[in-house]
């Protein structure tokens, strides 16, 4: 998979919570990157077979909005996009990317 | 004065209602149908409008049909044209070689239909099998 800012935006916003579920919207936010170019970069990682998919169960719609599709990373994902990001902290090109991005983090955990 | 003001507003409170309530969703059924009938992503993102608060909703929307026209028309125009390469192709090999004709046991078979004589005969030629059908009416000469 090509290695563009957008995803790694989006592998870094995965691997903050490798373990979670991940839905489209919460992502898009904290990868920040608009939704128009997140889909297409989850469909390819799903393509792939780093990422699996799900359906929110009825329970927790409680019936009242559709359910939503949900996205776990899988073992080939977790190694896969390890390594892409550990490329990407070498890469001179991403170094404002993910200094962003822990910025980011680290504030979006203080302001919680 | 105030229900001039109240009147005023009526143009715009519909507008509103239009492009944040009524809109994107409408719009929203559109762009999913250049997805794939069966492409998880037009469940995906009619549920996913729902999680998005109401003021993004028509920037979304805007995004969701530039990807829909790049990446769901895409796939199906690129589906179709592979789908039509696909028929071409079997029409060229079928009228080659056709694998749907079964070739006769005997080399020289005789059948009477409807009064008629046909004799179909077949041989190998070119790596395929080709018949030659002839018939005549039993009482009269064979038909060329």
């Amino acid at each position: 998979m090509r290695m563009t800012h957008a995803t790694i935006q989006v592998a870094h916003a995965l691997m903050l919570q490798p373990n979670d579920r991940h839905w489209g919207y919460e992502l898009s936010r904290q990868a920040g990157v608009r939704s128009g170019a997140m889909y297409p970069i989850l469909g390819r990682m799903f393509d792939e077979g780093w990422l699996s998919d799900g359906w929110e169960d009825e329970s927790e719609t409680g019936g009242k909005r559709p359910p939503r599709r949900y996205y776990r990373i899988t073992e080939d994902g977790l190694r896969e996009l390890g390594a892409m990001l550990a490329r990407a902290e070498l890469d001179q090109r991403f170094a404002t990317v993910l200094g962003g991005q822990r910025f980011a983090t680290v504030l979006q955990g203080w302001l919680a | 004065m105030p229900e001039m003001v109240a009147w005023a507003l009526l143009p715009t409170f519909g507008l509103t209602l239009v492009i944040f309530g009524f809109a994107p969703p409408f719009l929203l059924r559109l762009i999913v149908q250049m997805y794939p009938r069966d492409d998880p992503r037009r469940a995906e993102l009619m549920a996913e409008l729902r999680a998005r608060p109401w003021r993004e909703r028509p920037i979304w929307i805007a995004e969701q049909l530039e990807t829909g026209l790049v990446e769901g028309l895409g796939h199906r125009l690129r589906e179709r044209r592979r789908r039509r390469q696909e028929q071409q192709r079997r029409l060229l090999e079928s009228k080659l070689s056709p694998s749907s004709l079964v070739p006769p046991d005997v080399e020289v078979v005789e059948i009477s239909i409807r009064e008629r004589s046909v004799r179909v005969e077949g041989h190998m030629r070119n790596n395929g099998t080709w018949v030659s059908a002839h018939y005549r009416r039993k009482s009269g000469p064979p038909a060329p």
